[in-house]
């Protein structure tokens, strides 16, 4: 398995799908 | 703004031939300039364990207690690749096809199965349309 691959790949799909409005803010965490 | 993924990573995955799969993605990550956050799971736990602050996007990679988790939360789902539709055997025989374990596997309610007529020794392995812990020990 490459994991590089895979890292890479996912890592590119999102940054290129994320809308620019939702970075920058950081997500608090919930604890449930 | 420069937008990199941040992974969170369960601890203690199953190594994957041999190698700590943990460390690996941390090296990946680091080679693709990606952060990487671990996480400590508590099994079959309904609560998501502690998670510091983190950008978009971010993507989850655990066990079934996370990932189940990270979809029931409002705050994390966004991030989780996993569908409970798609989750589960019936859509597994339909994708997969013959390449499938038992590709003649049915799946039927209880009530339809006690409808049909099948010889008295006739044997069936039974199972639940779900793979999820979480789903049948509650």
């Amino acid at each position: 398995m490459d994991v590089g691959r895979i890292v890479r790949n996912v890592s590119r799909y999102l940054e290129s799908t994320t809308p620019s409005s939702d970075t920058g803010d950081s997500v608090l965490p919930d604890h449930e | 703004m420069l937008k990199r993924t941040t992974w969170i990573v369960q601890e203690r995955l199953h190594p994957t031939a041999g190698n700590s799969t943990i460390d690996m993605l941390e090296q990946a990550c680091d080679e693709a300039g990606c952060a990487l956050i671990r996480v400590d799971v508590t099994p079959c736990s309904k609560e998501m364990p502690a998670i510091p602050p983190v950008s978009a996007p971010f993507v989850f990679y655990g066990y079934t207690t996370l990932i189940t988790n990270a979809a029931r939360s409002p705050l994390w789902k966004s991030s989780v690749f996993f569908d409970p539709d798609l989750f589960q055997p019936s859509m597994y025989a339909q994708q997969y096809g013959d390449l499938y374990l038992n590709p003649e596997t049915r799946t039927l309610t209880c009530e339809a199965f006690r409808a049909e007529s099948h010889p008295t020794e006739t044997r069936f392995f039974v199972r639940p349309n779900t793979v999820l812990t979480a789903a049948t020990s509650t």
